[in-house]
């Protein structure tokens, strides 16, 4: 399994490759509304993404309120 | 459905559709692609009635409050009805809000019960405010695992089971026109946010206003995306369509691909949208329409200019599912109106009880369904 800061970083990717971001443009802490100037559709588009990539399901409840990558490494940690 | 100007309450109205319309589906609730449940009127009644039982035999009388805090579901709904049965005053919070504005509001509104979700009331339980709401006497929490610690709550499902002080079916207490029936927060635009109180009456006019124009019957689907404590999916999403026999799709999990999922899946008649979620449903259209090959193309353009033409003074739907096939197809087919929560909601010159019509100007490519606008909460007495 990997550890957090692999999630954490394979996030970032993510994020990164999906909205067309120069390498090293994010950080875990960065809240991805603000840094990404990006609406709560898009969250959800890349949510799915993130889904797809990971193998798993994050139900509604467990992103309701999460608004950066760290916290958002650690939801998917604890389903992996 | 059913003639609401015979009725003094919402509870009577919903306890009179259970039997009138026991046969029907009332609900369906879907997470992704599973379907979780699918009930009829008589299902969901046998659900209700012991948890108002529970509720009675735990001490809540005419005139109590109960507080719901819950994403859309089934049980919400179930919950409501339990409420209303019970003769009591809802209070439907925004389980968005932080769990310290939720308990602030829930002392505010002086619920005497709170029904909420496990991952809800994991958040509120774990809070300081839980301290400053101490009317909350019972709080019933659905869907939690089965050893969780539910921090002095208890679980919904073991309130349907219970053994009551007797087995006859719970008391239906009756209100009259003028009761309030909710107090609605407003989201506190410009200041804090403040309680609203709506009385039976509001509802059933409002539901005499609503159907007028959109008329729900056996069969109609609705789904049910905006959050059922917004006025605006209490209305459409519960109170009108079971008034009327419909049914209600629930989607436990809102993204984007499972909304359009949802809309063909369920050939989903009526549907209330912020204009974010129209605007990427338009998206996925807008994707097709490219990939058409240019002649093809060019037909569709024609189509979409003649079926403009045709719909400029009104709707036509069955014209404009006949020129537009399988843009309607994309929708589900069967979709009639859409509803969107907008500044314009009372404009008396438009329509009757803060509803009117207009045609659906969001899809540009002109499908031509009926759409109504709307602010929702139509702020009453704030206390």
């Amino acid at each position: 399994m990997p550890t957090l800061e692999q999630t954490t970083q394979e996030v970032l990717n993510l994020a990164t490759t999906h909205f067309k971001l120069p390498l090293g443009a994010l950080s875990p802490e960065d809240d991805f509304f603000k840094k990404l100037g990006i609406d709560s559709l898009q969250t959800l588009e890349l949510l799915s993404r993130i889904e797809n990539h990971f193998g798993i399901e994050l139900p509604d409840y467990e992103v309701q309120g999460v608004s950066d990558f760290k916290t958002l490494a650690e939801r998917i940690q604890s389903r992996l | 459905m059913l003639d609401l100007a015979k009725y003094s309450s919402i509870g009577a109205a919903l306890k009179d559709a259970m039997s009138r319309f026991a046969d029907e589906v009332c609900l369906i609730e879907a997470d992704r692609e599973r379907e979780k449940e699918r009930l009829t009127y008589r299902e969901f009644n046998s659900r209700a009635l012991p948890l108002a039982r529970a509720m009675q035999d735990a001490g809540f009388a005419g005139s109590d409050r109960a507080s719901i805090i819950m994403t859309n579901q089934s049980k919400w709904l179930i919950s409501a009805f339990a409420v209303f049965y019970s003769g009591g005053i809802l209070v439907p919070l925004d389980y968005k809000l932080t769990p310290v504005e939720q308990w602030q509001l829930l002392q505010h509104s002086g619920a005497k019960i709170l029904v909420t979700e496990y991952p809800i009331w994991r958040q509120l339980s774990a809070s300081p405010g839980r301290a400053t709401a101490p009317n909350i006497q019972a709080v019933l929490v659905t869907e939690a695992p089965p050893n969780a610690d539910l921090a002095g709550a208890q679980r919904w499902e073991a309130q349907l089971q219970k053994e009551g002080k007797s087995n006859a079916a719970p008391a239906f207490v009756p209100r009259e026109r003028k009761d309030i029936a909710s107090i609605v927060y407003s989201s506190g635009t410009g200041g804090r946010p403040k309680g609203c109180t709506m009385t039976h009456e509001n509802y059933l006019e409002q539901c005499l206003a609503l159907t007028s124009l959109y008329p729900f019957w056996p069969g109609v689907r609705y789904l049910s995306i905006l959050p059922t404590n917004h006025a605006i999916d209490f209305m459409v999403g519960f109170f009108g369509p079971f008034t009327c026999g419909a049914c209600v799709v629930h989607l436990r999990t809102l993204r984007p691909e499972f909304v359009r999922d949802a809309l063909t899946r369920y050939k989903i008649t009526y549907v209330s949208l912020v204009p974010l979620v129209l605007k990427n449903l338009q998206k996925g259209l807008e994707a097709r329409f490219a990939e058409l090959p240019p002649g093809k193309r060019k037909v569709f353009n024609f189509l979409v200019s003649v079926n403009k033409a045709l719909t400029k003074s009104q709707p036509r739907l069955w014209l404009s599912r006949r020129l537009l096939k399988q843009v309607h197809a994309g929708f589900g087919g069967e979709l009639r109106g859409s509803r969107h929560p907008r500044r314009q909601w009372l404009r008396p010159h438009r329509g009757r009880h803060g509803y009117h019509r207009e045609r659906s100007q969001a899809i540009s490519r002109g499908h031509r369904w009926q759409a109504a606008s709307g602010h929702g909460n139509q702020d009453r007495r704030p206390q």
